[in-house]
């Protein structure tokens, strides 16, 4: 029977412990943010920064408010000006990834408060928040779809109602047959969102002819295409996300299906739709920011980031990011002693007009003004409501 | 009884145990965050390690780690929810339902043989996720939200991960040394010499497949404690299966601390010291799993082992005067059938 020598056993383990050593090292080192009463801030985020989704102009809105506050000395804290970190981390669209780095922001980096990522990952989120007790304030959520809970999630943002609302205003000065294809993500914001938006549209005078519910992912929408030219819906609802959207309006073209109306609900609303080119011409999208609505810091706001970002819903990124770390500020500042329990109180008293408008929480809720607009040429412009609007033109990339 | 008085073949043995009354006592001494990560190390290594069995002991190279860490998640997960049991309760119906998975699927998936048993798993963690994200009462694709002041946490559930990596070492330990093992290793490397020297396949590879799915079911139920919220997206996530077959190939495959190491330099290493910079970390990850393929196949821990053998240089062997050779003296992959057990390589 084979033995190992005593000293090979001893080195081989040595290197392992060195190794692991090493590396524990290095992680205590980069343990950021203090919870001493003087010592920086810290606010974490773990953001969809590569992979499915890009959220790059939020986190840019982020930074420039906490750039903003530091450049003035920090954020007042029981009269004392203290200095607020910002960590970012990326998770690469992966939920697992994003739950351990939250994990890592509160309980290794100290973080006393957590801004959102978007969509999905935000209610996923909410429940690391509560469970760790750590305010988390996110936008890029519609209100209906933020679940209730414990009191550590705040959402202010648009509401899929008035989005809803603003779009069949819109649909109803246009001549169509009021008949709509619904399609959506069978996750549960698209369920909720195509609940929603068919209720409203019957309330509205329309017709879902037909609807659809699509898994993550789906490359073969024939038979979604082949329902709304069967039924000849004339009006296209399309919640789904960015990659599954591109390769229906592909394939509707490719299908000859020329709905008169088009709205692409999360996918249009990134900035990739622009290289779908003119296929993508005419595509209605919800916003909730423009430049012509006469919202706080437009201008400031504008001048920052349109050479960045030269299309109307990448600034409305910047501009939520920029609107949740106003108001995330603005509650520490308030909190008294800038510890997660107090932030949360503070934010619950919230009453103050930030780069989406007013804010006032009810049931952890405030919702921000919603605005239609419309691909062109790779812009969005603003098409209702009237005011600030341009002219809508014909959904030119499907005819 | 002193410690050179101890068997050798016990050392393994001696050495799990002590390590796993270090590792407890840490959980009432460590910070939270530390805990937290130690949770995250814990959970990688029960699953990583029954990968290693299977795969590196048993040749049965699966990539459906995550439907079983799915379904222990769950099943922790909804008895918690929907029937208000007490989590040790949960903690018991995690793998018990893994293994009731793996035995209802195993008719099937142990007639696949080689890259066909591969997709075979996949397959069966993609319908998985999908049935799950389809499944209202399981909470459909928003997942379901356990109840935090109901489940372990901090020093708690850092202690029950130790206990579950602790089975995964002590099942691995088995696996190696063990008649049962050497039966397995055996059926890996050729399965008719096997059979025909009588070694019963089906019923040997069944019985590696059931408390590695357990196993892996368990570590599902301490990441569905830690994550609170368990959705489709998260834990029945292929990246389970890949992280699994990651640190075990980096670390050693087939192998005791080989999946041990590979859990520290992919997630400690990687994922977290880099994540600040999660594309790179994603390169190096790639680059790594194909240098390993490449020029290392048995993974770093042996040749970790190999390098310090070769800076001690050879010394003479015991009554022989003769330098001992390399065979024997490293921490190889499980033993082919043709070579007897070395009872302390590890």
């Amino acid at each position: 029977m084979r033995t190992a020598r005593p000293s090979l056993r001893l080195a081989c383990a040595a290197v392992c412990a060195a190794l692991l050593a090493a590396g524990c090292a290095g992680n205590s080192t980069s343990s950021a943010g203090s919870s001493s009463d003087t010592g920086p801030i810290v606010i974490g985020t773990s953001m969809s920064l590569s992979g499915a989704v890009v959220l790059t102009s939020i986190k840019d809105g982020y930074q420039l408010a906490v750039d903003q506050a530091n450049a003035a000395g920090g954020v007042t804290v029981d009269g004392v000006k203290r200095k607020v970190k910002l960590v970012v981390l990326d998770n690469r669209s992966d939920t697992n990834t994003m739950v351990q780095q939250v994990r890592s922001l509160v309980l290794s980096d100290h973080a006393v408060a957590l801004l959102g990522s978007c969509c999905q990952q935000n209610i996923d989120m909410q429940g690391q928040a509560d469970a760790l007790k750590v305010p988390l304030l996110m936008g890029a959520l519609p209100v209906e779809l933020l679940p209730k809970a414990k009191g550590y999630a705040w959402d202010s943002f648009q509401s899929l109602a008035d989005g809803a609302d603003r779009f069949y205003e819109l649909a109803a000065t246009t001549s169509t047959n009021k008949k709509i294809l619904m399609v959506n993500t069978n996750d549960a914001q698209g369920k909720a969102t195509g609940e929603l938006w068919g209720g409203l549209g019957k309330k509205a005078g329309f017709t879902v002819a037909a609807s659809k519910a699509v898994p993550g992912g789906t490359t073969d929408f024939s038979d979604v295409i082949q329902a709304g030219k069967s039924t000849g819906a004339q009006i296209l609802i399309a919640n789904m996300t960015p990659p599954d959207c591109f390769a229906m309006w592909k394939q509707m073209k490719a299908l000859a299906y020329k709905p008169k109306l088009a709205i692409g609900l999360q996918c249009a609303q990134t900035p990739g739709w622009s290289s779908l080119g003119a296929l993508g011409d005419g595509t209605l999208v919800q916003l909730n920011w423009t430049d012509s609505a006469g919202l706080p810091d437009t201008q400031m706001i504008v001048d920052k980031f349109a050479k960045k970002y030269p299309t109307l819903n990448d600034l409305g990124s910047v501009a939520l990011g920029y609107h949740e770390t106003q108001l995330l500020l603005d509650a520490v500042s308030r909190s008294g002693d800038a510890t997660p329990a107090a932030i949360n109180k503070a934010l619950a008293t919230t009453d103050m007009s930030s780069a989406l408008g007013p804010v006032k929480f009810t049931d952890n809720k405030s919702t921000t003004p919603s605005f239609i607009g419309q691909w062109e040429n790779g812009r969005i412009q603003q098409v209702w409501p009237a005011k600030g609007a341009v002219p809508l033109k014909s959904l030119s990339g499907l005819n | 009884m002193t410690l050179t008085t101890v068997p050798r073949r016990w050392w393994p043995t001696s050495a799990l145990l002590l390590a796993t009354v270090v590792c407890f006592a840490l959980g009432g001494v460590l910070d939270s965050g530390t805990l937290d990560l130690g949770v995250t190390l814990l959970c990688y290594l029960a699953i990583a390690q029954a990968w290693n069995i299977l795969a590196g002991f048993g040749g049965l190279v699966s990539l459906g780690s995550a439907a079983f860490v799915a379904t222990g998640g769950y099943a922790a997960a909804l008895l918690l929810v929907h029937t208000g049991l007490g989590w040790p309760l949960a903690v018991v119906a995690a793998p018990v339902a893994a293994m009731l998975l793996s035995l209802l699927l195993s008719a099937a998936l142990l007639r696949l043989r080689g890259d066909y048993f591969s997709i075979g798993t996949l397959a069966v963690a993609i319908a998985l996720q999908a049935l799950i994200r389809n499944w209202a009462w399981a909470g459909g694709a928003s997942g379901v939200t356990v109840p935090a002041d109901a489940v372990p946490s901090g020093g708690n559930l850092f202690q029950l991960a130790v206990l579950v990596a602790a089975l995964a070492m002590a099942l691995t330990l088995y696996a190696r040394y063990s008649d049962f093992g050497l039966r397995l290793a055996a059926i890996r490397d050729n399965e008719p010499a096997a059979a025909g020297l009588g070694v019963a396949v089906r019923r040997h590879q069944l019985a590696a497949l059931l408390p590695t799915s357990g196993i892996t079911g368990l570590a599902g139920a301490v990441i569905a404690f830690q994550f609170i919220v368990i959705s489709p997206d998260g834990v029945a996530g292929v990246a389970w299966s890949l992280n699994a077959v990651l640190m075990t190939v980096v670390g050693g495959t087939g192998t005791i601390l080989g999946p041990v190491l590979g859990v520290a330099v992919v997630y400690y290493g990687l994922t977290r010291g880099l994540q600040s910079e999660q594309t790179l970390s994603l390169v190096i990850e790639g680059v790594l799993l194909i240098g390993i393929v490449r020029f290392a196949p048995q993974g770093v821990w042996p040749l970790l082992c190999w390098a310090t053998r070769r800076l001690l240089g050879p010394r003479p062997g015991p009554g022989t005067g003769r330098p001992v050779t390399d065979r024997g003296k490293k921490d190889e992959p499980a033993p082919t059938a043709s070579e007897p057990v070395a009872v302390d390589a590890v």
